[in-house]
């Protein structure tokens, strides 16, 4: 169980990142396991559990106007640009790395405040990707 | 290596003010698979009694959790256990008020109710799948599969966004919907292929425009296997559409049984 980046196993298309990336964490593990009985806990000072606001993308102005913009930003054919064969492989290798959800870029930095992010797989994230929801702080009350 | 295992009346002599609790494992778990490095910050120790132990460690109550590093022990030393035995995970942020009280009010009380449920998760394990379109490719293959979003976008491409605002938003219209047809024809395939292979899951809310879906799987050891091998022939067939990511295996964050 290291911090390593990702490795790829047995015939190579799947990825398998290793749990220990932040935002998987994260993903995983808040608001997640056996609560202990309220007379027990200690309160803490200062301690605060993120629950990570991750509603399905509600069809909006907005994600329209997003939608709309990435369909009119691709390089088709028709406008004399590559064709579909190395479209699609250029795509595969540059598409999907980095496009990280929004929610938990902002969940990470609201929970840690540090960029220490050494054991992320992802290190470029933009904040303007693909989430629409923001996360929203909650104090945990039981 | 620094794994301590402690009995019931050692407990009651710790005098630590406030013990982390990660989990609930067997008595006799094979706690020796943490290294020091796993924890928050000092020793994660077992404390026993009778069949059932608590993964726990000392911290300081005056200091707020929620560092990077307690994200990631939580996470590490459950799934470290989890790879090795029964476990059933504390929600983030569980403290108990000193040693005595980890066997007095956490343990004791429910000691056979944890026995129980260990026995219920033994030899089971969590994958979650996740996989997110490569959204590009995808919106290729409408523009050339839908005339009506190809004319638009032609229309749309080399006008300023303001005087094309609402050409614009019926692109992106016909453009969403496009991609939820698609999306719910991929978590289906994904379900078909994968559900099999477990004993239960979860479909997560997802959020983002490129996302197909995200699942957590149930697995037992026997299915582990063939529940791997129907991941990789998804990515496989799913290669340049969508990628398809594994993580796992881990605790049983979203399969603990009901109390």
């Amino acid at each position: 169980m290291t911090v390593s980046s990702h490795s790829r196993q047995g015939g190579g298309y799947l990825d398998r990142p290793a749990p220990s990336g932040l935002a998987d964490v994260i993903e995983v593990i808040l608001d997640k396991g056996l609560v202990i009985d309220a007379y027990v806990r200690v309160s803490l000072v200062g301690i605060e559990l993120l629950t990570i606001d991750a509603r399905i993308v509600i069809a909006s102005v907005d994600t329209y106007l997003r939608f709309a913009e990435a369909t009119n930003r691709l390089d088709l054919y028709e406008k004399g640009g590559k064709d579909l064969p190395e479209l699609v492989e250029g795509m595969t290798e540059s598409g999907a790395r980095g496009k990280t959800s929004g929610v938990l870029g902002a969940a990470k930095n609201a929970l840690t405040g540090d960029d220490d992010d050494q054991g992320s797989r992802r290190p470029a994230r933009k904040s303007t990707s693909s989430s629409s929801s923001r996360p929203r702080r909650r104090q945990e009350s039981e | 290596m620094s794994m301590a295992t402690i009995t019931t009346e050692e407990a009651a002599e710790m005098t630590d003010s406030a013990f982390y609790v990660y989990g609930i494992v067997p008595a006799d778990a094979a706690v020796d698979v943490l290294d020091a490095s796993d924890g928050m910050g000092s020793e994660v120790r077992l404390v026993t009694d009778g069949p059932v132990g608590a993964l726990v460690e000392s911290i300081d109550p005056e200091r707020p959790l929620g560092r990077r590093r307690d994200l990631v022990a939580h996470s590490t030393v459950l799934n470290t256990m989890a790879a090795h035995g029964p476990v059933l995970p504390m929600r983030f942020g569980s403290v108990v008020a000193g040693g005595a009280a980890v066997v007095d009010e956490l343990l004791a009380p429910q000691r056979d109710h944890f026995a129980a449920l260990l026995e219920q998760v033994a030899g089971r394990l969590q994958f979650n799948v996740r996989a997110r379109y490569v959204l590009d490719t995808v919106l290729a293959e409408i523009v050339r599969s839908e005339p009506e979003v190809a004319e638009l976008r032609r229309r749309t491409a080399d006008l300023p966004e303001d005087a094309s605002h609402y050409d614009r938003i019926r692109l992106g219209e016909l453009v969403a919907r496009a991609v939820d047809v698609r999306r719910e024809a991929h978590t289906r395939r994904l379900l078909e292929g994968l559900v099999p292979h477990a004993e239960d899951y979860l479909v997560r809310e997802v959020s983002g425009m490129d996302n197909v879906a995200e699942v957590s799987f149930l697995v037992t050891e026997e299915q582990r296997a063939d529940f791997e091998q129907a991941a990789e022939v998804l990515a496989e067939e799913w290669e340049g559409t969508a990628r398809v990511s594994l993580v796992g295996p881990m605790a049983l964050y979203d399969f603990v049984p009901e109390q």
